[in-house]
């Protein structure tokens, strides 16, 4: 009877279940055909690159939190360093330090201390008649006395290695005119990777020194000409030359390698208008007609068609 | 029931309702000759295989997300956070025709966060309100977007689970069994937060 019931129980939650009201299904078809997200052609491949950065800014920022870990023990260890060995020596559970001993045995003179463990276990045996025990070295180990400045030299840490790890941290906390002011200090050698590059240079036109960004962006076009981190690299310099530098034919040089390292990418076809922008802003008319000429060929539904046909006088 | 059971792909994603995309296999039986398929092999390079998922299922992750979550803005974020999670767990697949269907997992466990966080932000007062018109075409009656808001109103009033469970069941059109899976719970409490969930939206619905 009360299994009928359960049974009767579960065959009315599988009707409720299967059974939407009108009104419902109409509102789950609304979402259905028109919840959506609709990328425009290229906005995969930007996506992916954002995600190869976010990548390299999480680990990079996990190597951060590590060195900042280390620092701060670093720091304990140089101030409550010598007060824990301090205490741990006068409670005995290890050997004091040289100096301390030399000072201990300066004060009593009647009574020396053992001068380490070695020292004591030898002195017992002689007392108990027991033959001379040459101690091995291992047990003569001293501790080395300490020299003039050497908590200074612990302290050193090159400003250079501070930076390289301090400054991507703080793009991506984007304190961007901190993170170029450490990122000045880091030799242009040190940063090969490409998502490194495009931090910088992102970094460099952020803090308002777009000119800065250009080292960053020439090196990924021409030392990793394969990953698409470089289409993204040489359109942000054709930008820069063209919107910040007052360089356009430069400009129409980078936009054009764009479209040469991906004729079918996502950044061709805004490659291509700038292009013709940009040879028009040079004063080249033949060269941004051909440019505007070849975009109609191209896209002869793009976007910027209509900006494009008056740019190059088509 | 859930353990020891793995899930693979059958259609896409893009038609919710017509057909179940998951279906369940025993451990071990990838379906066809394991050895002859180079999709029942691991990823090679993990970082290539990441790459080459996002190239396919980023847009699939991203509408997934967008109707479970309707948080538009946070979309392309939310895209990111799966992956970087999928980065993490790629070399550990067994076989590559799983990675859509493990992808669809990290998109619900991130839609999961997500949704919680916003109902916590809501909590203490520092929610941001959604337009929920504008999730859809301007085209559209102002009814149909009255009738979206209402429901969309609805399921954020209900518990994360609940609205899991009836999305992934009514929205996307999952078999019971997968919405089970994807929800990490038993047949019986998925039918459960269904029922529950849909009781709510009716009567806020109409």
């Amino acid at each position: 009877m009360e299994r009928e019931q359960m049974n009767g129980q579960s065959e009315q939650r599988d009707k409720d279940i299967e059974e939407l009201p009108v009104r419902l299904q109409r509102a789950v078809g609304i979402i259905r055909d028109g919840v959506d997200v609709r990328w425009p052609a290229g906005h995969v491949e930007l996506a992916l690159i954002r995600l190869q950065r976010r990548r390299q800014q999480r680990r990079t920022a996990i190597a951060g939190g590590t060195l900042s870990v280390t620092g701060a023990a670093l720091a304990f260890a140089l101030v409550f360093g010598g007060y824990v060995r301090d205490e741990l020596a006068a409670s005995g559970l290890v050997p004091a330090s040289s100096s301390e001993k030399a000072s201990s045995t300066s004060s009593s003179q009647s009574a020396p201390a053992p001068a380490s463990v070695a020292d004591s276990f030898a002195k017992s045996a002689r007392a108990r008649g027991a033959p001379s025990v040459v101690v091995p070295a291992p047990f003569a180990v001293r501790a080395e006395p300490p020299h003039e400045g050497h908590l200074l030299q612990q302290r050193l840490i090159p400003r250079r290695q501070v930076a390289a790890g301090r400054w991507v941290t703080l793009a991506g906390e984007r304190r961007f005119g901190e993170a170029y002011g450490l990122l000045r200090r880091v030799p242009l050698r040190d940063l090969s990777d490409p998502d490194d590059l495009m931090l910088a240079a992102d970094v460099a036109r952020q803090a308002g020194r777009p000119d800065r960004a250009v080292p960053f962006l020439e090196r990924v076009v021409k030392e990793h000409p394969s990953e698409v981190s470089a289409q993204l690299a040489g359109f942000s310099l054709g930008k820069i030359y063209l919107d910040n530098l007052g360089a356009p034919a430069l400009a129409a040089r980078s936009f054009a390698a764009v479209r040469a390292m991906a004729p079918g990418g996502g950044l061709a076809q805004d490659a291509l208008a700038r292009e013709v922008e940009a040879w028009s802003r040079a004063g080249e008319s033949g060269r941004a007609r051909d440019a505007a000429l070849d975009y109609s060929r191209l896209y002869p539904r793009g976007r910027r068609l209509a900006a494009v046909r008056d740019l190059g006088g088509i | 029931m859930t353990q020891g059971v793995i899930y693979a792909y059958g259609t896409s994603m893009s038609q919710p309702a017509q057909k179940p995309h998951l279906r369940l296999v025993a451990p071990g039986a990838v379906p066809g000759d394991a050895s002859q398929r180079l999709e029942d092999l691991p990823p090679a390079d993990p970082k290539a295989a990441v790459e080459e998922a996002f190239r396919r299922y980023a847009p699939l992750v991203a509408s997934l997300g967008l109707r479970i979550t309707a948080l538009r803005d946070d979309i392309d974020d939310f895209v990111q956070e799966v992956f970087l999670r999928a980065t993490r767990g790629i070399g550990g697949l067994r076989h590559q025709g799983a990675t859509k269907a493990w992808l669809i997992s990290i998109t619900i466990n991130v839609a999961r966060q997500r949704l919680r966080v916003r109902k916590l932000r809501k909590l203490v007062g520092l929610d941001v309100p959604i337009e929920y018109e504008e999730l859809v075409d301007p085209a559209i009656s102002p009814e149909d977007r009255l009738l979206l808001t209402r429901m969309y109103r609805a399921l954020d009033a209900m518990p994360v689970n609940q609205r899991l469970a009836w999305s992934l069941r009514h929205i996307e059109g999952e078999r019971l069994e997968t919405v089970a899976l994807l929800c990490g719970c038993s047949l019986a409490t998925a039918k459960r937060r269904i029922v529950a969930a849909q009781k709510v939206i009716s009567e806020a619905v109409g």
